[in-house]
């Protein structure tokens, strides 16, 4: 494969087909866990590696796995690399566990997952299925950290827990209705870059 | 397509996704068994840690751990297991026997094999902790979706001395905050009967301490649910440490 479709891969799922802003996919936990940034960090950081296995594990095994029963399939993927990494954490870094442990179990219902391994992985040999695993894994790391810094300097005043400004808050950003908001902006602003991109 | 031609698909369909299975179970049954152990001692390891960070204890106070078993197929029981001695107690709570025990264990598991190889129906039910410095007592409650283990501890006025969340599968974010000292120390110098007539309220409490209301928790925004969990299991500890404690070491409880 050559470089210059690499550097493309990555770049989609990273802006142009941006998990969460693009494809409008898994705002469901994006919206639960991204009201600090630190939450978004360690999500994205997650779902990053559950899905980079994910997909390499379906690109691999693709001519083996029956057409009719694929969806099954790879939900027990995906679960079965949740729990190796959930249980293996535990055991290998409890002090890393401790903050991620509540992430990790949560990755089995990301729809971004499965979909990268439908429309992708599904399809495509074991290296471009891996770039597009990093690249999608890295676009809603992206999105969940900016999402966070949104949400936690406009709604609670703070910034990695370090507090910023000495105002009162609009606390509604913290809450999941302020999560949708956010989304919904910051959509618009990428909608604006890309026009001005565009010329 | 012949006549076999949908059975042989079935039979393709069930080998596909029985052989996906059965790999599935072997890897994460593997992975458990190699990483049991180790997730097991970091556990019990961080709950001493817990326990002494709680109380403040210092590396020579020594903690002691009374595991509590219930035995209502078989002999009718409640038994205390001390370190010399597995004291039973009638369910009125009046003494039966006290069996001295020889064994100096090592875990939690061996203190249960002790006991299940005398009363086979004996059944875990509960603990705490004894330290110079007070006591620390487990407390289970129902959360927003799982059980929550907390600990919480006492002086020996029994006054609340700290509460600490052991495991919990609470929403990130959301449910997730009680672990925060913002909340978790609310708690703190409550005695007995104060802690029976607090109420819960949503937060965030206000800025300025002097508008706080007397006795109240302000519940974490957005995990209300959560927060009310936590308090009932603070309650509960608290009241059935008094109980158990009374049972079993009569002198120590301060009157209420």
């Amino acid at each position: 494969m050559s470089e210059l479709k690499m550097r493309e891969l990555l770049w989609r799922g990273f802006f142009t087909e941006n998990p969460v802003f693009r494809l409008a996919l898994s705002l469901c936990p994006a919206v639960a866990v991204t009201n600090s940034v630190k939450n978004g960090l360690l999500m994205g950081v997650a779902v990053l590696a559950v899905q980079v296995l994910s997909s390499a594990t379906v690109a691999v095994f693709k001519n083996q796995i029956h057409d009719k029963v694929r969806i099954p399939v790879y939900i027990i993927i995906i679960a079965v690399w949740v729990t190796v990494i959930d249980m293996g954490t535990a055991a290998v870094a409890p002090a890393v566990y401790a903050q991620i442990g509540l992430y990790i179990k949560l990755i089995v219902a990301f729809a971004i997952i499965i979909s990268r391994l439908e429309v992708f992985a599904s399809r495509e040999p074991l290296i471009p299925s891996l770039v597009d695993g990093f690249g999608m894994g890295f676009g809603f790391l992206f999105a969940m950290v900016l999402i966070g810094s949104f949400r936690e300097v406009l709604g609670n005043g703070t910034f990695w827990g370090f507090p910023l400004v000495d105002a009162r808050p609009i606390l509604l950003f913290i809450l999941p209705a302020g999560g949708f908001f956010t989304i919904g902006l910051l959509m618009a602003a990428m909608n604006w870059i890309e026009g001005g991109r565009r010329g | 397509m012949g006549r076999r031609g949908p059975l042989k698909e079935m039979l393709k369909i069930t080998l596909c996704l029985a052989t996906t299975c059965l790999v599935a179970g072997a890897i994460v049954g593997g992975v458990y068994f190699f990483t049991e152990p180790a997730r097991r001692a970091s556990q019990v390891a961080g709950e001493g840690e817990r326990v002494r960070s709680l109380l403040g204890l210092k590396a020579e106070e020594t903690v002691i751990e009374v595991r509590r078993y219930g035995d209502l197929k078989g002999e009718d029981f409640i038994g205390y297991l001390f370190p010399e001695s597995f004291d039973l107690y009638d369910l009125e709570g009046l003494p039966l026997q006290k069996i001295p025990v020889k064994e100096i264990f090592q875990s939690a598991e061996e203190k249960d094999r002790f006991v299940k190889n005398r009363f086979p129906e004996a059944e875990f039910a509960g603990r705490f902790f004894i330290t110079p410095k007070g006591y620390v007592t487990e407390s289970v409650q129902y959360g927003f979706k799982s059980p929550i283990r907390i600990f919480v501890a006492l002086t020996p006025d029994f006054e609340i001395g700290g509460v600490e969340v052991i495991s919990h599968e609470e929403d990130p974010g959301l449910g997730d905050e009680i672990t925060k000292p913002e909340f978790k120390n609310q708690f703190l110098g409550l005695n007995a009967k104060e802690l029976q007539a607090i109420k819960v309220v949503k937060g965030p409490p206000p800025k300025n301490s002097k508008e706080r209301l007397p006795k109240t928790i302000y519940g974490v925004t957005g995990a209300t649910i959560s927060s009310k969990a936590i308090t009932e299991g603070v309650q509960k500890g608290v009241s059935q440490l008094r109980y158990r404690l009374k049972i079993a070491l009569p002198k120590e409880v301060p009157d209420e």
